[in-house]
């Protein structure tokens, strides 16, 4: 296209993509130097950056001479652990930003419609009662296993109260709430049933944490949340059609139930597949989403990058400061609810007068 | 009467003559021998020589200190009333505990408060763990227990406990300490003259709440928290316990068999004692501290426990890497799980947690990482850990023959430890 004969409009246009894109690289840059980062931080007062460096190099190039422990506790430990960070702060964004779009509710996230809270109820039930809905031989996967299945019974509870007449986005966000309420419930009373001992496991698994992170659970994870969340990025379009309402979008051939109810369950899985490994990390999902409207308004084609990286960005920073701040180790749930809480409070009352989604 | 049948006669004479004048004639027993310094176990103020009985040597040490033969320094507990000194009150204070009168005793419990206690204990309450729970079959005296809080009973450990509250004899309070219900308390005082509610300091189980001791102490209920974490607090326990309840020779017994535990470790283990370094864990989220009840264990054991940090516990959550450092590269990991008697096993879910944190600690590694049950009592927990530090020095099954011993010593059951399994090594 020549030049000359493009509109002022279209200029602009282009160069708010090109700036987009730009928002979703640069995040996306200081995402992964965050990653790299995060392998240098460890509890171990003995090892170096150099130590790091060589561990590093030694898995890169095949050759040098290591400190065994050193080894295990990069590779083995800090490399899976900054991966899941990348994985689920990513599904965690994504699967917020999918949510407040089709729901057109800027609370909702796999938190507030209950999802996670079922999650956490299937893996409390292996915590604290050993009950396994197949234990697979794994902790890691069998905690996982239960996580999903709870996590489904609120996500059909969401699906079919959708399917209910005159039901609108804030009703089936309080039917959420009120899963999630009943199923915290349950979790409580499985507490109180529960040996102290498990109460403390299962408390600190539940604030959230990457401390799980291995090679065994990483691909996992990743095997079930890229595709979900590719996905989820094939939908962008009829989801930010959906944004203009249901009705308009359905005039514009959009199949609104259908696309709501399939991202609902994808947005559950992924869910559950990382609350079953990392607990309940809150906020990121909630967080995420409205710092990347920000850069890149709400069209979902960049939105779901921009969230993914920040989601990404905002996990990996936050699980590194918790391990700086406190060395024998936080829970980076702590961090990011404490990051997460007044940061959204700012975003609200900024932008109070704006469309938000 | 022939010559023999004379001379028989004679003998039986004499004989019976000896007999009497040696029962009957003062002799030298009645002369007190004092011991030099006092025992410090029954830390029970009236009880000087600090063993677990109130007799006539704690009059005598009393009676030596007002001579000035004696010091308070060397016998702070002879001062029965904890005036400062030693006068003739303390002597009929003395006197008074040994002819079980009704009153009020000091007790100096194991975070060196002074309670107030009634003496002896008639109708107790007991909020008990499982530390202190062994104790009560030890001193047997569930028959006078009208009240009791438990988490879980274990139908075979806390079987006295568990046929009192299954049969309606005695009241189940709470499911623990600070659960205790008050209405079901103030009860037990009002019908039951409930008079002193023992229990365990312990996270789990103890009285924290002053609110519920101030309460109580009005309502005329005296409560008395001990520790039984390890050896040493386990006996100082027990002495008390038995001093207040009459029951002084069951704790010479168990002291008894305790010791000859310990003497035998220290003669297998020979030269190799205290050479195997350790790390324990009693909860699946932490390593227990030189604070902890645990650390004296593991020593007592023969183990060098490499835990460098002062207080009970240091979190390990999953993911935690400080473990790995050289100074915990331990031969030997003991981990904690609680279990109970019956056919007792370790669930998967607790292999499981323990697994996903210690996988790669040096001694799990080498198939030195060990899963113990938490639920035994503190003396059989201490003969396990010595045998699976020292393999090649104990014979295959000798704890668990220790534990056969105590079971079949203390527990009223028939019960074969070797059809459950109470300590199981977790392989890499």
């Amino acid at each position: 296209m020549d030049a000359v004969s493009v509109s002022d409009m279209e200029c602009e246009y282009y160069a708010s993509i090109k700036k987009k894109k730009l928002a979703i690289l640069a995040i996306a840059i200081l995402s992964i130097i965050a990653t790299v980062c995060s392998l240098f931080v460890s509890q171990l007062s003995t090892m170096t950056i150099s130590d790091v460096m060589d561990v590093l190099g030694y898995h890169m190039t095949g050759t040098g001479d290591i400190n065994p422990v050193y080894d295990m506790v990069v590779w083995d430990y800090n490399v899976p652990r900054a991966l899941l960070g990348l994985v689920v702060g990513s599904s965690l964004a994504v699967g917020g930003a999918v949510m407040q779009s089709i729901l057109r509710n800027p609370l909702a996230t796999p938190y507030t419609t209950g999802v996670s809270a079922g999650a956490s109820m299937g893996a409390s039930l292996l915590i604290y009662l050993d009950f396994a809905i197949l234990w697979t031989g794994g902790y890691v996967s069998s905690i996982a296993i239960n996580a999903i299945v709870f996590a489904m019974i609120p996500t059909v509870a969401i699906l079919i109260v959708s399917h209910q007449k005159h039901i609108t986005p804030t009703t089936m966000i309080l039917a959420g709430i009120a899963i999630m309420y009943i199923f915290s419930a349950a979790t409580s009373l499985l507490m109180l049933l529960a040996d102290p001992e498990n109460v403390q496991e299962a408390y600190e698994w539940g604030i959230g944490s990457l401390g799980r992170a291995s090679w065994d659970n990483i691909w996992f994870v990743t095997a079930v949340v890229i595709p979900c969340m590719v996905a989820l990025l094939l939908f962008s379009k009829q989801v930010t059609i959906m944004n203009a309402g249901n009705r308009s979008a359905q005039s514009m051939g959009v199949r609104v139930k259908m696309i709501r109810n399939l991202s609902l369950v994808i947005i559950a899985v992924m869910t559950a597949v990382t609350v079953g490994i990392t607990g309940g990390i809150g906020f990121i999902g909630l967080v995420a989403p409205h710092i990347a409207r920000i850069f890149v308004g709400s069209d979902q084609k960049y939105l779901l990058p921009c969230s993914a990286a920040l989601g990404s960005l905002i996990l990996i920073v936050a699980d590194a400061a918790s391990r700086i701040i406190v060395p024998e180790g936080m829970p980076v749930g702590v961090i990011t609810a404490v990051i997460g809480g007044p940061i959204f409070v700012l975003l609200l009352i900024k932008a109070s007068k704006k469309v938000w989604f | 009467m022939n010559k023999t049948m004379a001379i028989l006669v004679a003998v039986l004479v004499v004989a019976a003559g000896a007999v009497a004048a040696f029962t009957l004639i003062p002799g030298d027993d009645d002369k007190v021998s004092i011991p030099e310094v006092a025992e410090g176990t029954g830390t029970v103020y009236g009880n000087a020589d600090g063993n677990c009985f109130i007799d006539k040597v704690d009059v005598a040490i009393a009676e030596s200190i007002i001579n000035g033969e004696r010091t308070l320094e060397e016998f702070p507990f002879a001062d029965a009333d904890c005036s400062g000194t030693v006068d003739s009150k303390d002597v009929q204070l003395i006197k008074d505990m040994i002819n079980k009168k009704d009153m009020k005793v000091k007790v100096l419990d194991t975070q060196d408060k002074i309670i107030s206690v009634q003496y002896p204990i008639k109708n107790p309450i007991i909020l008990s763990g499982s530390n202190l729970a062994p104790l009560m079959n030890i001193l047997d005296f569930s028959d006078i227990v009208v009240g009791a809080a438990y988490n879980t009973l274990d139908p075979v450990r806390d079987y006295s406990i568990y046929n009192g509250i299954e049969s309606g004899k005695i009241t189940k309070i709470g499911v623990n300490g600070t659960a205790a219900d008050l209405d079901i308390v103030s009860e037990l005082i009002l019908k039951k003259d409930a008079d002193v509610m023992l229990c365990e300091y312990s996270g789990m189980y103890d009285l924290d709440s002053d609110v519920n001791i101030t309460q109580f102490n009005e309502w005329g209920l005296d409560v008395l928290c001990m520790e039984c974490r390890d050896p040493g607090d386990d006996m100082r326990s027990l002495a008390v316990f038995g001093i207040l309840l009459d029951r002084g020779e069951n704790v010479q017994d168990y002291m008894k068999f305790c010791d000859e535990v310990y003497k035998d470790i220290k003669k297998v283990e020979g030269d190799k004692f205290g050479t195997t370094t350790v790390l324990v864990s009693s909860l699946k989220s932490s390593l227990s501290g030189t604070g902890s009840g645990y650390y004296p264990m593991s020593i007592t054991a023969g183990g060098k426990n490499l835990a460098d940090w002062s207080g009970s516990i240091k979190s390990v959550k999953v993911g935690d890497v400080w473990i790995f450092e050289d100074k915990y590269a331990s031969d030997v990991l003991f981990l904690g799980a609680s279990s109970n008697y019956g056919l007792a096993e370790f669930t998967d879910s607790d292999i499981a947690a323990y697994e996903e944190r210690y996988t790669n600690h040096n001694a799990w590694k080498n198939d030195r990482a060990f899963i113990f049950s938490t639920s035994t009592p503190v003396v059989v927990r201490i003969a396990y850990m010595a045998e699976f530090m020292y393999p090649d020095l104990f014979e295959d099954g000798w704890a668990n023959g220790i534990h056969q011993d105590f079971v079949d010593k203390y527990f009223d059951t028939d019960y074969t430890v070797e059809e459950s399994r109470f300590i199981k090594k977790l392989s890499s």
